[in-house]
Formats: structure tokens, sequence, C-alpha cells
């Protein structure tokens, strides 16, 4: 059996707790759900498993309603098929449910592991903390932690632009740029990082529902974007897809291998996770409390924007260096503590920028001139330092602001030809090479995904593309323009990874 | 400029004859269409060794750049269409469908080496204003210290907005204009001594071409013509990215105070209006010297999609009268100048050339063009075959309003056609092999 961290985990809904949660929700269980969930508790169901990396089955153990009682027995022949498969099996216990009972009960059907929040002493087994994003318990001794309340990654809702234009068509606008909006866990997961390097975080949630049709990209998508910034989706399959494969439709078992084939590619990629973000931006906050909105969120489009960064940990601030930092994000509510505050100060007097809340009015420098709708421009030393102007900033401007704080000047990649994507910029140990992992989330257009151009500042020497399906990586063009170098990319759809060296790819 | 006479009056009284100043030779002031000589020069690179003596052999033909821009402000509206991060394929905006930076560059060395004080280089960015116009040229990856090093002083504006004006600048169309009788402008365009286009030769859905004249187009700033002019939201950024609804269409009137059309019963298909648009601008902003970037490009439309084909024409041509190099221009793409509505390119249009014409600001009859430096026979490069070879649907005809409803092409179904763009650089793209010139009109005067 495969150790906790490395369990690659997909979630097994079947048995009798599942229907009854099902004919709780508000929408109901349909007949076919209903049958599916029975269909799934067939320990043949497993055989979709073979050959493929999942290693681990998260099925319901207890949920504090009377189903509790009839799902081990109902489960035990998949559990035990599982186990001769060898399969790790975790019990997820819900909040509802007696605890104590749920864990030792799990104990004795030999379970690997229960996924629950709280704690039970001496449960005999590895209980993962589970708990909503983004409250994880990231000082449990489990090596996995578990996150509820994230997003189904994909564009949120269409933008306006003018040729969709039509009357009555403003309310759908979806964001100030008109530019598409993308759900991502990604800045999620560079958090956990930050608070849990050593640790893996899984990430909880379903696929949309019906209606929706969930393509195989989609699936795709959600486990690249985890995988992207080092997380670890469990594998929700929606119920039409789950339906097919009881019954074995082809086109059933293509998305399947499609999932399977994505899961493989990053477990066989699992040496990315040991790289470590760059970004020349540093945002700083405790992510809590009354900062909790403006910090997750402007992580969120940081992300969103495309502009690296690194998170400081606000506690952490005064013995961080600050090396390779250019700009910084302070927009908590109180200043950091004096020695940081300092350190900062000091960062901006020498030529860094300073994006902060209102707390760092008093921070000094000379006004600028300029006018800003926002920002409070000033001159610090040879910095700049920019205070809001608003005491609960906008994160979406404080990203978009940031950027132009900084300039392109000092873009560390750019794109072209790539509308709905986001990217996760890493360094391999040793800085000699870099991965840019990129997810495409405008679908199948030939308008924007194919012939993609990434340009680099590095004079890079080599450049390679993995991509989802593919064992072998294909080697990119290089094609040296303004300074730096850009990467010919042929198609990105729905994932690609690009690595990039100053000498030869090992 | 004489003293007492303020940049503004001097934009007004210049009118269509302001190219004459330039050529050391009388205007034709009293004719209604002014002629003036046209460069043409061959280049097959944009290395500045090749582009430097090749302008300069075509400005000194004209006159020389010394009487434009000795100690002058120029103001150089640059032809940013589309997006700043879409390319043809893996081509760099400069090389397809931008002017490309090492020709502007070479333009603003040239100028300093003729004595310019100042140039600012100008367009309307879909940008906020608090973003400096700069940024939009590092996010196209082009190098902003190449063009500040290119002249003594060197300003960017995005003409969209304000910036340090307190209102738009009101530019009349002399005679009354043909849509609207005047444009509201950011303040650039009237603070500066000369005034240049630079533009990439393309095909033109809307318009038929876009090269020198069609790139007036964007001189009038979202601000007042955006799609969402006059509805500010509380930030820094004008909602809308182009002037569809109020240029092309005619749905809504300007915003921001500028002056409503003149018929508002007139046709609201932009094969009607942008021309007209385009042709009162000429009139309104005149332009002392217009240099048509046709070194590379790209063939079937003005903003890239995977169906246009990049070409290389290698060639360059300049004039200081705006409508003259633009006749001269379409006729080195194998297109009749003088065309008529219904002809190619003007499928769908009035030819707009025509109508700058019928205001005043220069003739598009090649008869009456003097053609300077290379002929237009020896660098044709046949545009049209190639725009009317392209599939149904991929023609280059589309618009956004009127006559083919909203979107127009592309966007019919089918691939790329052959000779679509492959590898940036060599190969792939028909190159600048001799074309037959237009078989008419004839083909102007050559020296």
């Amino acid at each position: 059996m495969a150790p906790l961290s490395a369990w690659i985990p997909m979630r097994w809904l079947a048995g009798p707790l599942d229907i009854s949660q099902g004919e709780k929700k508000k929408e109901g269980l349909s007949a076919k759900s209903r049958e599916v969930l029975q269909r799934w508790l067939d320990p043949s169901t497993l055989e979709i498993l073979r050959g493929t990396p999942v290693n681990c089955l998260v099925v319901s153990w207890a949920a504090g309603l009377p189903a509790d009682a009839e799902q081990p027995n109902a489960l035990a022949p998949l559990l035990a098929q599982a186990k001769t498969a060898g399969l790790s099996c975790v019990g997820m216990v819900g909040g509802g449910a007696n605890k104590a009972a749920a864990v030792a009960s799990a104990r004795a059907a030999g379970l690997a592991a229960v996924m629950m929040e709280g704690e039970v002493p001496n449960a005999g087994l590895p209980i993962l903390p589970i708990a909503a994003n983004p409250h994880l318990a990231w000082n449990s001794s489990s090596p996995v932690l578990v996150a509820y309340n994230n997003v189904w990654p994909g564009i949120a809702s269409q933008g306006l632009n003018s040729q969709d234009w039509r009357p009555g068509r403003e309310s759908q606008a979806s964001g100030p740029t008109a530019e598409p909006w993308i759900d991502s866990n990604g800045w999620f997961l560079r958090l956990a990082k930050v608070y849990a390097p050593s640790k893996t975080c899984w990430l909880l949630f379903e696929p949309p529902g019906s209606p929706n049709v969930i393509l195989a990209d989609a699936y795709r998508r959600a486990i690249a974007d985890a995988a992207s910034f080092d997380g670890r989706w469990v594998v929700a399959l929606d119920d039409a897809l789950r339906a097919g494969l009881a019954q074995k439709e082809p086109s059933a078992m293509e998305t399947w291998k499609a999932i399977a084939g994505t899961l493989d590619f990053f477990a066989r990629h699992s040496q990315w996770e040991a790289n470590s973000p760059v970004g020349q931006v540093g945002v700083i906050s405790d992510f809590s409390g009354p900062n909790e909105t403006i910090g997750t969120e402007t992580l969120n489009l940081m992300v969103r924007r495309n502009v690296p960064f690194r998170i400081i940990e606000k506690s952490k601030l005064a013995a961080a260096p600050l090396t390779g930092y250019k700009a910084l994000i302070s927009v908590d509510e109180a200043m950091p503590d004096p020695a940081a505050r300092k350190k900062v100060i000091d960062f901006v007097q020498q030529g860094g920028a300073l994006l902060a809340s209102q707390a760092w009015k008093g921070a000094g420098g000379t006004p600028t001139g300029a006018a800003h709708p926002r920002l409070d421009l000033r001159k610090l030393g040879k910095g700049k330092l920019a205070v809001c102007k608003d005491a609960s900033p906008d994160p979406y401007m404080v990203a978009r602001d940031i950027h132009v704080l900084l300039s392109r000047a000092n873009d560390m990649s750019r794109f072209f030809n790539l509308s709905a994507f986001l990217s996760a910029h890493t360094a391999a140990p040793g800085g000699e090479s870099a991965l840019l992992q990129i997810n495409n989330f405008s679908g199948a257009s030939r308008f924007s995904v194919s012939q993609v151009t990434v340009w680099f500042p590095q004079q890079y020497r080599e450049a390679r593309m993995w991509t989802l399906g593919s064992d072998t990586p294909v080697a990119l063009k290089l094609e040296p323009e303004n300074t730096g170098m850009e990467v010919q990319v042929p198609s990105i759809s729905p994932y690609a990874a690009l690595e990039v060296a100053l000498q030869k790819l090992a | 400029m004489q003293s007492g006479i303020t940049r503004r009056k001097a934009v007004g009284s210049l009118g269509a004859a302001a190219a004459g100043v330039f050529l050391g030779r009388p205007a034709r002031g009293t004719v209604p269409a002014p002629t003036a000589p046209v460069a043409v020069g061959k280049c097959t690179t944009y290395q500045p060794s090749e582009l430097l003596p090749v302008l300069e052999g075509m400005f000194d033909k004209l006159g020389g750049l010394g009487k434009l821009v000795k100690g002058k402000t120029v103001a150089i509206k640059l032809n940013f269409n589309g997006g700043s991060t879409v390319r043809l394929g893996y081509h760099p905006l400069g090389d397809s469908h931008w002017p490309n930076p090492n020709l502007i560059c070479a333009v603003m060395s040239l100028m300093t080496k003729a004595g310019v004080k100042r140039v600012r280089l100008l367009e309307c960015a879909p940008i906020p204003w608090t973003t400096p116009f700069e940024e939009y040229f590092l996010e196209a990856n082009w190098n902003v210290q190449d063009f500040i090093s290119s002249a003594p002083i060197v300003e960017f504006e995005n003409t969209n907005y304000l910036n340090s004006a307190k209102k738009l600048s009101r530019l009349t169309v002399p005679n009354g204009g043909l849509l609207f009788p005047a444009y509201d402008l950011n303040h650039s365009y009237v603070d500066c001594d000369v005034f240049v286009s630079i533009a990439k030769c393309k095909d033109h859905g809307t318009t038929g071409v876009s090269t020198v004249l069609k790139n007036l187009f964007g001189l009038t700033p979202l601000l007042a013509y955006g799609n969402f002019a006059g509805k500010w939201e509380d930030n820094d950024l004008v909602a809308g990215i182009d002037r569809i609804r109020v240029l092309h269409q005619g749905a809504m009137q300007p915003a921001f105070g500028a002056p409503a059309e003149l018929d508002p019963k007139s046709p609201r298909d932009d094969g009607y209006r942008v021309c007209r648009a385009i042709a009162d601008l000429s009139a309104a902003r005149p332009v002392h010297l217009a240099i048509t970037d046709g070194v590379t490009s790209m063939s079937g439309g003005q903003t890239p999609n995977p169906s246009l084909t990049f070409v290389k024409p290698n060639w360059i041509v300049a004039g200081t009268n705006v409508v003259n190099t633009s006749a001269v221009t379409m006729a080195a793409m194998n297109y009749n100048p003088m065309g008529q509505k219904g002809e190619m390119p003007f499928m769908h249009c009035d030819n707009k050339l025509r109508l700058a014409e019928q205001l005043g600001v220069g003739t598009c009859d090649l008869s009456q063009i003097e053609v300077v430096g290379r002929s237009i026979k020896e660098v044709a490069f046949d545009f049209k075959t190639l725009r009317e070879k392209r599939p149904a649907g991929f023609d280059g005809f589309g618009g956004f309003g009127g006559r083919r409803g909203r979107g127009g092409a592309p966007g019919g179904p089918g691939g790329p056609p052959d000779g679509a763009p492959g590898g940036r650089r060599p190969g792939g793209p028909p190159d600048g092999a001799p074309v037959a010139p237009p078989a008419a009109p004839p083909t102007g005067r050559e020296n």
C-alpha cells in the first residue's frame, strides 16, 4: 500500500448513505441516480481502476443519518475487493455523525483512514483533517489536509465584448475588463504550500450537476488546475458519467480514459511538486480575520491576471528575505509589527514598490502629483508607495494596479494568442530550469488555442512541452525576441507544461 | 509656426493643403483634390541597416525631412488595431498587422537626424488611463527603450482619454463634413506641429483596405465614440474596446459632448458610415506625412485570425498627402484606388479615398500622382488575387453593422486556406515577387 502522501484519491459514491444524502438534497434524487448509487456498490465496478494511478477510494462512511448503520455492511464487498486490489479506502465522516463510533467502525471495517472535521483520541487509524477552504488545520500531524468549499475550475460566465453586444446583455458582464471570469483553486493551493509546505492538499469539489454536460476536457482541467498548483483533486464523477461507466458505454469509457490518463500524467511528473513558485511580487498578509477576504481574493486575482507572485506570511515577514522581490502588496487592515514595517519601508526606499492599505497612510514619502482614482501615489526614497484610497480596496484592482506599479518591464512571461487561461510559473530546485504550466479554459476555439507564443526575458536555450496523453515531450522552437526568448507552442488544449532551461534539459 | 497662431488655429486653417508645405512647392490650394509626390521604396527586411537607407532615400525624394520636422513637435499616429496579445500565428505584431517597431524607430531616428525637437507616439489604446501607454507596447513585447532612444524627447500618450487636457479638442471638418460636422479628439492631435500617420497595409472588412488613411479612424477616442461611451463605471477604464455602436452602426450618438452626426436618418450601414468618418477625419486633421509599412503584412483581414495569410510585399510607401499615399499603396496592393462600391475591394462599402477626395484632401487618381523611387509595377504585390481566392466566409468582407449583421466574417466553416501562416520567419509566406500591376486605372506617373 502506498504511503498516505502518495495516495491518489477518487470519490466513490455508492450505497445507502449516499442515496439518503441525495434524497435530502433540494432537487431530490432521480430513480436513475439511485440506481447508479446502488450499482456502484458492485465490486466489479472497481475494474475501471485497473491500470490507473487511482489508489485510494473515498467512500461516504457516516453522516449522522439513519443510513449510517447500513453503509458499512453495504460497502463491505466493495471494500474487500478494493483491499485485494491494493486500494486504500478512506471513510468520509460528516459533521453530524457520531465521530467516535464512525472511527471505530471504520477501523473495524479495515479502512485505511477516515476524513473528518475535528479529532478522535486514540483513533487507531489516520484521520485526515477536513475543513472549509482556507481554514485548514495547518498544524495537524496528518501529511494530507482536505479542503471543501472549493470551486469547479472553469469559466464562470461569459464575458461581454462588443461583438456580443445586444440590448440587455450588460448585466452579464463578468468583469470590468470583459475578460472571462475563471474559477480556479490555484490561489488556495499556493496558500496551502506556504502554511503547510510538506503536506499534500486534497480538494473536494464536484462537477456541476444536471443539466450541465461535463466533457472529458473539463475533467482534465479540474485535475490540472489542482495539480499545477501542487494540489490533488479528489476525483468526483458526475451522475451521467458514473451511469455510463456502470454500463461500460464507449463514450463514458473514453472520458474515463482521459481522466485516468491525466492523473497518470501528473503522477509521472510528481517531481514538479518540488519546484518553488517564482514571482517578483510579494503578497503580505495573515489571511485571517478581517484580512481574510482581501488577502485571499488578492491571491485569487493575482492568479487570474497571471502575475507571478509569492506569499509572505505576515508573522514571518521580519525574518523573511526580500531578495528577488520588486513589489509588495500589503493590504491588511493593520500594519505589520514595527520590525516588519521597517523592513518594508527599507525595501521601498531602496527602489521597491509597495501597494498598501490605508494603514500605511503615514508611511511618509512625497506625492508624485499623478492623479489616480484608487491610489495615493508617493515617492519614497528610490521607490514607489501607493496607498489605497478606499478603506476596503477592490482586490481585482489591487491585482491590476500592482502589475502597473511593477510595470510590464518586469514581466516574467508574456503570452500571445491565449485568452482564458491561467498559468503557474515555478522554478526547479537549483533554478536551472523553469516550469510554466498553462491551463487553457477557452475550450476548442481555433482562434485562441493554436500557435501560442510565450516570451521569457531569459535567454533560454532549450524548451520542451509536455501535454496530457503523451509520454514524451515535444521540443519547442525558440526565437530571440526583445532581449529574451519566445517559445512557440503549437496548441494548448486543455493543458501544457513548458519546461525551459538555460542549458540542456535533463 | 508663426507667433500668435496657436496650433489649434493652425490645424483649422491648414485644411487639406497642409501637405504642400513639405513639398517645397505650392500646394494646389485652389484645386479641390491636391496631389503630391509619393515615394515607393523596396525593402525586404526590418533590419535597421536596410530600413534606414531606404527610408532616407524616400524622404529625400519627397523633399527631405528637415523642412518638415526641424525644431518641431511631431505626433505619430500608430496603427495598433486588435489586441496587443493577438498574433497571426507566431508572427510578432509588427510583422503582421501593426507597423513594425523597427520601422517606426527608423523614422524617428531620421527625424532626429533632421532636427526634430520632440516625437509623440499616439494611439487610442484600450487600456485604463492609469496604465501608461508604454505598458501597451510592453504587453505587445515591444522594447520601449528602443523608442525612447530614437529621438531627443519621446512621449507616449493614450489618446482615448483627456489626460492632461481639461476637455477633448474639437476638430471641425472643412465644408461641413460627410458624417459628422466635427470630431472631438484628444488634445495631442492638435498640440503638435507635424502630424504623421504610420500604418500597415492590410485588407479591411469594412472599408476595403486599411492603410494610412484608414488609420485615422483610430483618432476617435473611446471616451466619446466607444460602445459604452458616457456610461463610465466608477473606475479608470473606458467601457468597450471599439466604436461599433457609434461609428459603425449609428446605434447611438457620441458621448462626452462630442457633436452628433449630421443626418441621423442616413444609412446605418457601416459600409456607408465608416468610410465617411475616415474621410471627415482626414480633412479635419490633415496629415503631413503618411508612411505605409508593406515590408511584411497579412492578407485577408485587419485583425489576426488563423484564416489570414502572412505575406511579404517588401515595400514601403510614403507621401505627404494621405489620400495620394493611400492611393499608391492600394495600387501596390493591386487594387484600384478609384474603384466604385461593389468593385474589389470596396465590395460592400463606398470608396473612402474618393470621399476624401471630394472633401478636397487629395486625389486618388493615380494619373495625377507623381510616384518617385521605385515604380508601382516594380513592387506590386497581389493582395487582390489572394483575397479573391479566399474561401467563402474568409473573404475579409465582414462588417459590424447594417449589411451583414453583427460580427460578419471571419467565422465561416472550414480551416485556413493553403499557405496560411506557418513558421514565423523564413519560408511559408508568399514573398514579394512582382505581380501584374492593376490593369486599370493607369499606374500613374512614375519616376
